[in-house]
């Protein structure tokens, strides 16, 4: 898995390419905890190019979204696939990782 | 001088001896002869009077100890190598040189138990002479060690199967007017989930938890969950949920991992099940008329440290109707068409414990990917 980090104005995007596994969850933890210590904790996981997640990479996205808030930021998600929206449901994960069609409008009004 | 008898003991208790061929060692094996080009390689313990292979190509399960190269690389610390043993002055009439398999090159390290003792050898070996240099000797070394941490770990790990199996319900509840049963199979050694049940007066408490991910890790939180929750079955489940998502926010709160459970008190002589689902979503009433209904909420899984209020939810457990709970790897093992229907038949036709045993006879059989966890209630 390849993390393509961007920053924006008020936010930062980060960008797992491929799959968000075992073998690249602690690669994006570390990556959140990089971007909230380098004094944004507003970040966006835009996973339009992430084939695949799995309950370690969920894991990952909220260990993130921990951090994110304990620094009076936030963490959502974008362009989530449908295979992840499920899960995030499932386990009502949904009612805290809020999912935003584009990591633009993740941010938007706040 | 080795203590041969404190050597033995050690040996015996790594438990490895006369065990199935194991893929993580025979995965080293197959690899050393890939580095070294040797026609011969194996993992040798020195058992009494006989050397026993746990891996091995190009040899037999089992040869004497007697004259063996081997029982000179297990008397020191260092990697131990004849380049020609029919030019060698100690082993030139060894048996094993002189005759099958007319050994020319041995080359081992030597393998330690968790001790320290040194129980046997990665060799590798050939019928021509041969030479190994530094980085050859370094890279034999590494191997031996790879495989010493793998005959150590298989022994943890059966340890902590043991206990963990301890920890399960031995017994099942006796619950007048109502059929029980569950089961638990691990996706490898150790399971992830966990189950209990037991009564309380006139109810039955029944948990069922799934930790994220596989093996020891969420191994120890999945037991601390069960402890957690039956410490004290007076309180009322809202608080017993409560209690335990705060104790995992503090434990594992700096971790990415979290916990879904389905946490239920069943009123034995009414069968009115009060219910907390923290994010696991997997619990349902199977109704006599084989309509299903989901024990849903939108409680968050435990341990997310979000600030979650707890909540009991009820439902009705008719006579006729049944209670299913089970982890989400039951899900991979049933029919992907209709895993609905699927269950029912299988209740239906097999009844509580036929069914519990279906489902650990399809997780076995189909090696399946996570752990299986089921835990069914059936009131008469």
């Amino acid at each position: 898995m390849q993390l393509d980090v961007t920053h924006e104005s008020d936010y930062a995007v980060i960008s797992p390419v491929g799959r968000l596994t075992a073998t690249g969850a602690p690669q994006l933890r570390a990556t959140v905890d990089e971007v909230i210590s380098g004094g944004m904790p507003r970040i966006v996981v835009d996973l339009a190019a992430t084939e695949f997640v799995d309950s370690s990479g969920l894991g990952a996205l909220i260990g993130g979204l921990k951090s994110a808030r304990l620094a009076g930021g936030d963490l959502r998600i974008a362009a989530t696939p449908d295979a992840v929206r499920k899960v995030l449901k499932l386990t009502n994960l949904d009612r805290v990782l809020r999912d935003h069609p584009t990591p633009a409008s993740a941010f938007d009004g706040d | 001088m080795i203590d041969e008898a404190g050597r033995q003991r050690a040996l015996d208790a790594m438990g490895v001896l006369d065990t199935p061929p194991d893929e993580r060692v025979d995965r080293v094996t197959r690899l050393a002869q890939e580095l070294f080009h040797v026609p011969m390689v194996s993992v040798t313990l020195m058992d009494h009077d006989r050397q026993w292979r746990k891996s091995h190509i190009g040899l037999s399960d089992e040869a004497p100890r007697e004259g063996a190269f081997c029982d000179m690389t297990i008397r020191q610390r260092e990697t131990f190598v004849v380049e020609d043993a029919s030019s060698d002055a100690l082993f030139s009439t060894n048996p094993f040189v002189v005759g099958d398999p007319h050994l020319r090159f041995y080359a081992g390290h030597p393998l330690q138990a968790p001790g320290g003792e040194q129980v046997g050898t990665l060799c590798i070996l050939d019928v021509e002479p041969r030479a190994l240099d530094d980085h050859q000797r370094g890279l034999l070394r590494d191997l031996a060690l790879w495989v010493q941490g793998e005959l150590a770990r298989d022994r943890e790990l059966d340890e902590a199967s043991l206990l963990q199996r301890a920890l399960l319900p031995r017994e099942t509840p006796v619950v007048e007017g109502y059929t029980l049963a569950a089961t638990a199979v691990p996706a490898g050694k150790i399971l992830g989930d966990i189950y209990d049940w037991y009564r309380h007066g006139d109810s039955l408490r029944v948990t069922l938890a799934d930790v994220m991910g596989k093996g020891a890790g969420p191994a120890i939180i999945a037991s601390g969950v069960r402890a957690s929750l039956r410490t004290a079955p007076e309180r009322p489940i809202a608080a017993a949920i409560a209690d335990v998502d705060r104790l995992l926010e503090h434990d594992i709160g700096d971790t990415s991992t979290f916990v879904t459970a389905v946490h239920v008190d069943l009123d034995i002589p009414t069968g009115r099940l009060s219910f907390i689902d923290a994010g696991h979503s997997l619990a349902f009433v199977l109704r006599a008329d084989d309509e299903w209904v989901p024990l849903r909420s939108t409680g968050l899984p435990l341990g997310m440290g979000l600030g979650e209020e707890r909540v009991a939810s009820s439902a009705e457990l008719r006579p006729g109707d049944a209670f299913v709970c089970c982890s989400d790897g039951l899900l991979d093992v049933l029919d992907p068409a209709d895993p609905f229907a699927h269950v029912r038949s299988v209740l239906r036709d097999l009844g509580p414990q036929g069914a519990v045993d279906e489902a650990a006879r399809l997780a076995r059989g189909t090696h399946a990917p996570d752990d299986v966890t089921v835990v069914v209630v059936k009131r008469e």
